[in-house]
């Protein structure tokens, strides 16, 4: 299943919720969708999963328009908003159970389904419980639950960790990663971008209805950091080794902090490599070599002023 | 934690060719007609566990328990009998009465306060997510209120069989009065969940909702009135023949076409936007249309010919409100709409039933055309031949004047529809969108009724012995009271030609655009990739 965005334009006014989006991912990718407060996150998940339309601009599910079929993409797509159902006097399981209803799975299909769906979300405990009585926690679950009644092959997910307790974050991270594993494509929008580093494959990046990066999160990373941030630490031969790095090419602001040389370095992994080789080879006796990591939080504070319309 | 990988139940692969789709359909009719609505088994669900629903059961069981000893203690009590002989027929009309009355107010309010928060912008309604289709969430909503209209009515049960015991009161009667009571009731719990699903803001809503209560309460009247003569004379004092049998079919028919176009009309407003919504609307409305032709013919042929005017000129209202409805919908058809553009010469009907401000526009008059032709044909022809003793006599001149009157308001509403598109396609497209055209007519029509009062109070001229009918030209209620309608009737007229003509592009354009539509050749695949390096298959809108 490819899930392709194209020229997506929505707005509310003379606000530009969404402006020109286009952006794609598929099967087996968790892309993360980030963005600051008022980015056209959501109003661009909730077109993705046509509860809205656009002004301008299209959806594609392997092809199939979900502006102009948007029944035929309900039945491989699910979805977990940002707010919680609001459903009265119903309690877990049947809620669930309405929405297999819903999907047209009867009989004993339903009920095997429910069941694995209670069990796979860890509702089973919870299932005679009304809504209302739920926890936070216990409703995205539920959510989710509801979003995976059909088995769908695309879930979109709007701010599911919003919330959540540190051990229920841990909880729905192992879930989404299983259902990637199941080559279901998924769009997960969070501000925990430490989270969404550690999960996603990709990543789509919003400001003010646009989008400022997309790709998978090493190529962002990448274009995101030209240089990278090196710090060495040799037994002995300091002043030569700080001679050495001050001529190598792609070497830039060298300069000696306590015991260790930080660098400057133009390139990523591969130069990296190269760069230690060069010392190694030259005799040094290198007892730290570390590259300072650049998550998704780097790049977002990089690119992003936010600025809210 | 383990998901087992479920059946893959659906594909997004293209629809199967129409005579397999037939097939499909016809084998899983059984299924289909013994699977519970989906929407049906929640809201029954949701209304058991309702307090709201046991409450109000309660406190209606309660009042007929309170009633029904009250009045068993004082078999002399001066109950409201208007002309009700017996203690039995007085219970069940105190009885009948609260059950209506407690129906009336909260099944309708409960169905549709359920509904409007379901559908509220605020809230995502994930029901609209699913594959459920608008026609089975309407259906259900209905049916749920059906089968809460059962409950209540069973629950006043023993109370009404109690009243049978009382004597004075047969069971047919009974049965007959109930019945009347319980259409009445899914009538407004139908009115409630079209209310409920218009897409407009909470305020307006509410507008409206105390207005369609209004309507409802006003219909009470002829309802209790019916029911007292029934309980006066008794089912079998009526006199039931073949004749009446008749007059009722009629009636019910009309009821039939009224609710299946509240229905519909419910439903085509949860239709997804890019779904042909005229379609289902304006069948229903022609079908309703032709029913209560039906409904009302019969009548005149028992009561003469003011039932057939009475027909004419309540359809003359109805299609003057589709057509300023017609107004608000958007020029632009989908794609998937325009793929089922039939071709060749079934375009030129398939046009009047597809989405579009002049297709509805076009239709409106097309069935005003026939409902002045056909009232025409019938005072005439039917008349001629007195294929009916009533129908004897010609048309007599205040028939003329009526049709003709009814044409003045037609073209009245059609010049007000013309100059709001006038004024938006010239002022207003920059500042608010399409859907404002219809308002925009209501409104001009309403400056149209009252600048003409206000320049008569201005200049004092209202005492005037010979005020000038001029003044009013314009004022769609002044043609409804002068006298002289005739002047009003040509200007309407010659107004409604002149806006034909300054707007023709607009019909042009519209009409042009009404094609088939043809999917281009699929674009060369791109050399996007996801982050797993799958290439990306074309996009077609057919799939």
């Amino acid at each position: 299943m490819i899930v392709k965005v194209g020229g997506l334009k929505k707005s509310f006014g003379k606000t530009k919720a969404v402006d020109d989006v286009s952006f794609i991912f598929g099967s087996g990718d968790i892309f993360g969708f980030v963005g600051p407060n008022g980015a056209g996150k959501t109003t661009t998940m909730r077109i993705m999963s046509t509860l809205d339309h656009p002004d301008c601009g299209d959806v594609c599910f392997d092809g199939v328009s979900a502006v102009e079929y948007p029944e035929r993409i309900r039945l491989k797509m699910g979805f977990v908003p940002d707010t919680l159902p609001i459903v009265a006097d119903t309690t877990v399981h049947e809620y669930l159970d309405f929405f297999a209803r819903a999907y047209g799975i009867n009989g004993r299909d339903r009920i095997r389904t429910v069941g694995e769906v209670e069990d796979f979300t860890k509702l089973t405990d919870l299932r005679d419980k009304l809504l209302k009585s739920l926890s936070k926690g216990m409703k995205q679950r539920v959510c989710l639950g509801r979003a995976l009644i059909h088995n769908p092959d695309v879930l979109i997910l709007d701010e599911p960790a919003a919330g959540l307790d540190p051990r229920a974050r841990v909880e729905l991270r192992e879930l989404l990663q299983v259902l990637a594993e199941q080559d279901k494509a998924i769009l997960i929008s969070s501000h925990i971008l430490t989270e969404l580093t550690e999960i996603c494959n990709g990543a789509i990046i919003m400001e003010q209805g646009k989008v400022l990066e997309k790709g998978s999160i090493s190529d962002i990373i990448a274009r995101g950091t030209p240089r990278c941030a090196i710090t060495v630490r040799v037994l002995d031969r300091k002043a030569e080794l700080q001679n050495l790095l001050m001529t190598t090419p792609g070497v830039d602001n060298v300069a000696v902090v306590d015991d260790d040389i930080a660098i400057s370095l133009e390139g990523g992994e591969p130069e990296c490599a190269e760069l230690l080789t060069l010392i190694v080879g030259s005799g040094f006796k290198v007892s730290e070599f570390q590259r300072k990591r650049t998550d998704l939080e780097d790049i977002f504070m990089k690119i992003t002023k936010g600025a809210v319309q | 934690m383990n998901l087992s990988p479920l059946f893959p139940r659906f594909s997004l692969a293209a629809k199967p060719s129409r005579p397999v789709r037939v097939v499909k359909w016809a084998f899983s009719l059984p299924g289909r007609m013994t699977t519970l609505n989906p929407v049906l088994v929640k809201e029954l669900r949701q209304a058991v566990r309702s307090n709201f629903v046991v409450a109000a059961m309660c406190l209606l069981v309660l009042i007929q328990m309170i009633t029904t000893g009250v009045a068993l203690a004082n078999a002399d009590m001066a109950i409201a009998s208007y002309g009700l002989s017996s203690q039995g027929q007085q219970i069940f009309m105190a009885m009948l009465s609260i059950l209506s009355g407690g129906c009336l107010f909260f099944i309708p309010a409960y169905c549709g306060f359920r509904l409007a928060v379901e559908r509220a912008p605020g809230n995502v309604d994930l029901l609209f997510i699913t594959s459920i289709t608008p026609w089975t969430a309407i259906r259900g909503k209905v049916l749920s209120g059906v089968v809460l209209t059962v409950l209540f009515f069973s629950t006043s049960a023993p109370f009404m069989v109690l009243t049978y015991l009382m004597r004075g009161i047969d069971i047919p009667t009974m049965l007959v009065a109930l019945c009347v009571a319980f259409l009445y009731v899914i009538a407004a719990i139908q009115a409630a969940i079209v209310v409920a699903c218009v897409p407009a803001s909470r305020l307006f809503k509410v507008l409206l909702a105390l207005a369609t209560a209004g309507v409802f309460v006003i219909g009470i009247s002829p309802m209790v009135a019916v029911t007292f003569e029934l309980l006066r004379s008794g089912y079998a004092g009526l006199g039931l023949g073949v004749s009446s049998a008749i007059v009722v079919a009629a009636m019910l028919l009309l009821y039939a076409g009224i609710m299946a176009v509240m229905h519909v009309f419910s439903t085509a407003m949860i239709m997804p936007e890019s779904a042909n919504r005229a379609l289902p609307v304006r069948l229903t409305v022609t079908a309703a249309w032709a029913a209560s032709l039906i409904t009302f013919l019969i009548l005149a042929a028992y009561a003469g010919m003011g039932p057939l005017y009475f027909w004419c000129g309540l359809a003359t209202g109805c299609i003057c409100i589709a057509m300023l409805i017609a107004l608000s919908e958007s020029e632009r058809l989908s794609v998937r709409v325009r793929m089922t553009i039939p071709r060749g010469l079934l375009r030129i009907p398939a046009f009047l039933f597809y989405n579009g401000p002049v297709a509805g526009v076009i239709w409106s008059l097309v069935l005003f055309g026939m409902t002045v032709g056909i009232t025409l044909i019938a005072c005439d022809v039917l008349g001629f031949f007195h294929a009916f003793p009533k129908w004897s006599h010609s048309r007599p001149g205040e028939a003329n004047l009526f049709i003709a009157t009814c044409g003045g308001v037609m073209a009245y509403v059609y010049a007000y529809a013309m100059t709001a598109v006038l004024l938006y396609r010239l002022l207003l497209h920059r500042w608010l969108a399409e859907k404002v055209i219809g308002l925009a007519a209501l409104l001009l029509m309403a400056i149209g009724a009252f600048m003409p009062w206000m320049w008569v109070l201005m200049t004092g001229s209202l005492d005037h012995p010979n005020f000038p009918d001029e003044v009013m030209l314009g004022n769609i209620t002044a043609l409804l009271t002068t006298k002289a309608p005739h002047l009003h009737i040509f200007f309407a007229f010659i107004w409604a030609a002149i806006m034909t003509c300054v707007n023709i592009h607009w019909y042009g354009r519209q009409i042009l655009a009404f094609k088939r539509h043809i999917p281009a050749t699929p674009p060369e695949p791109t050399t996007e990739t996801t982050a797993n390096e799958k290439p990306v298959p074309p996009v077609s809108p057919a799939g």
